[in-house]
């Protein structure tokens, strides 16, 4: 490949992405992209971060979209990919950005439910759920959402997206609710919770440090007659009957498969 | 399609419109369909989810057409296989009649790392570009055992250097690998008009009829059985120029096109693109309507 299409190429590329080369509004050429650019990024992560977007406002979140396009520019042709490193990066903004502290740990939190949400379909298979008292459970394995992952945050970011619907817009905040994230938040309260899509709908809740280990050791397990096994050391008070009632209606649970298809 | 079975569709069925997440429900549940619908393939790359439901829902009543902005296959450092197997992966699930892009590149070199600009952005029209274009073209059609149909871009920068026109290029694209060619006429008249303004200023009136024949010559170049597909969409006018924008009905001077390039090149499946400040689906429809009307006026 000739060096001089790969330069001329890569020249473009960097004066889209120097602030230097900005010129008034109105004038086309590189600026026509470069607002194009903006506007790109402001849609991609209001997209990505929705309940982020509601706590910092439009015109901090249009901010944020310009800076870290600038400073994390996409790597893939699918814009849904891009935002991945925006934890981190706000993590790196100086006090000068006067954002919260705990706005890097909300937006990873809501990283998790943006990837949910083009995870692999499952249905429920709730025929396959009489296996459990007919089979042996070392043969066993219980089926989880693609993507189902647990996760623990130094500060009560899950309490902020809960409050906020997850973002998913079809529930309006209450006072209440944000009272009460508010105030968990001030307390610096650490949170855990579980992330898994149930139908077309990304779901997050908190669990307690049992349940934690519980899906862990599902997760980590050979079987679900180990994970048992596991448990029943770790932490014998979880009473699995419930945990499974609550976790099949949530589709935390979608039935039950051989412990060898993994 | 053979002649005498093109002469049996009607006007309608050739008119397809970009189908957008604020009209997924509407059509779904039952308002009026155009001849097909045409969505932007990387929406719905991923192993699953909403979107990708909705589509293959609606691909069990209509005909799908993926057209991509993410490709890049003018690029100096080649495709991203990533974004080939999604839209593989995605071709073989929908199994769409046409499947399109552009020719533009997106991605480059960017402080040592391989970034993608998510625009298109205008290649130089050489012959280092047209080698380079058509075996990206080829891998890609290789890959997905289907022709591709590539799309001329509205630029607003263009490269010094140049051993064919645009038109030259594209025609010359499509007969080394067997592409067919997209043909955006708002992209061409975009292009005209806001070549006049640099050239001209914009003091100077426009001489609407004079771009317009700058247009018929660039269509009169591309041989009828290079065109796979044609669009038509409306811009903006920010007074110094004119921005590719999706956010309006068609212009006039876009359907003066439309109506020379099928009195020309016969019937062609086209699509009404109309991408920011939706309107309601019934204004899309009328659009739709307005270019079958055309259509059945003008097409030998």
């Amino acid at each position: 490949m000739s060096k001089t299409l790969l330069e001329q190429q890569a020249a473009l590329l960097a004066a889209l992405w120097s602030p230097a080369t900005a010129v008034p509004l109105g004038e086309a050429g590189l600026p026509a992209y470069q607002r194009n650019a903006r506007a790109v990024a402001e849609r991609a992560l209001a997209a990505a971060y929705p309940v982020l977007r509601q706590c910092v406002g439009e015109v901090t979140l249009a901010a944020l979209a310009r800076d870290h396009w600038l400073d994390c520019p996409p790597l893939r042709g699918d814009l849904a990919y891009w935002g991945a490193d925006l934890p981190d990066w706000l993590g790196r903004l100086g006090p000068e950005h006067e954002l919260p502290t705990w706005l890097p740990e909300l937006a990873r939190a809501e990283w998790v439910l943006h990837q949910l949400a083009t995870a692999a379909d499952a249905l429920p298979e709730p025929g396959t759920l009489a296996r459990l008292v007919q089979e042996d459970p070392d043969q066993l394995r219980l089926a989880l959402p693609a993507g189902t992952q647990v996760l623990v945050f130094e500060t009560a970011v899950v309490s902020v997206l809960l409050a906020h619907g997850l973002g998913d817009g079809s529930v309006e905040p209450t006072a209440e609710a944000l009272q009460a994230a508010g105030q968990r938040l001030q307390a610096g309260e650490p949170e855990r919770a579980v992330f898994w899509r149930q139908g077309w709908r990304p779901r997050a809740r908190l669990i307690n440090a049992a349940e934690a280990a519980w899906l862990h050791a599902l997760h980590t397990q050979p079987s679900l007659g180990a994970a048992m096994h596991w448990l029943e050391a770790q932490h014998p008070d979880l009473d699995l009957g419930t945990w499974l009632q609550e976790a099949v209606a949530q589709g935390l649970v979608l039935g039950v498969r051989d412990a060898m298809a993994h | 399609m053979s002649e005498p079975l093109q002469a049996l569709r009607s006007p309608e069925s050739w008119v397809g419109l970009g189908w957008r997440q604020p009209h997924y429900a509407e059509l779904l549940q039952g308002a009026p369909a155009p001849g097909f619908l045409e969505v932007h393939s990387e929406n719905f790359f991923g192993a699953g989810g909403a979107a990708l439901g909705v589509l293959m829902q609606a691909r069990e009543q209509h005909p799908i057409s993926l057209h991509g902005v993410g490709l890049s296959l003018g690029s100096a450092v080649g495709l991203d296989p990533w974004h080939l197997d999604q839209l593989a992966e995605l071709v073989a699930r929908v199994d769409p009649v046409r499947v399109s892009d552009h020719a533009s590149f997106s991605r480059g070199a960017l402080r040592g790392q391989t970034v993608h600009a998510a625009d298109l952005l205008p290649v130089p029209w050489t012959t280092e570009s047209l080698n380079l274009m058509a075996s990206h073209v080829q891998q890609v059609q290789d890959r997905l055992r289907r022709p591709l149909a590539v799309e001329n871009l509205s630029a607003y920068l263009s490269w010094a250097d140049h051993d064919f026109s645009e038109v030259q290029f594209l025609v010359e694209l499509a007969r080394r690998t067997g592409c067919g060619l997209l043909v955006d006429l708002n992209n061409l008249h975009v292009n005209a008009r806001n070549a006049w303004r640099r050239q001209h200023g914009t003091q100077v009136p426009e001489p609407v009829e004079g771009l317009l024949e700058v247009s018929r010559a660039w269509l009169e170049a591309v041989p009828p059985e290079c065109v796979a597909e044609i669009h038509l969409a409306g811009h903006a006018d920010t007074g110094e120029w004119l921005i590719d924008d999706h956010g309006s009905p068609t212009s006039e001077p876009v359907w003066a096109l439309y109506r020379h390039a099928v009195s020309r090149w016969g019937p062609r499946p086209t699509l009404i693109e109309w991408d920011t400040d939706l309107p309601p689906w019934a204004v899309l429809m009328d659009q739709a309507r307005q270019a079958a009307g055309a259509l059945a006026e003008c097409a030998p």
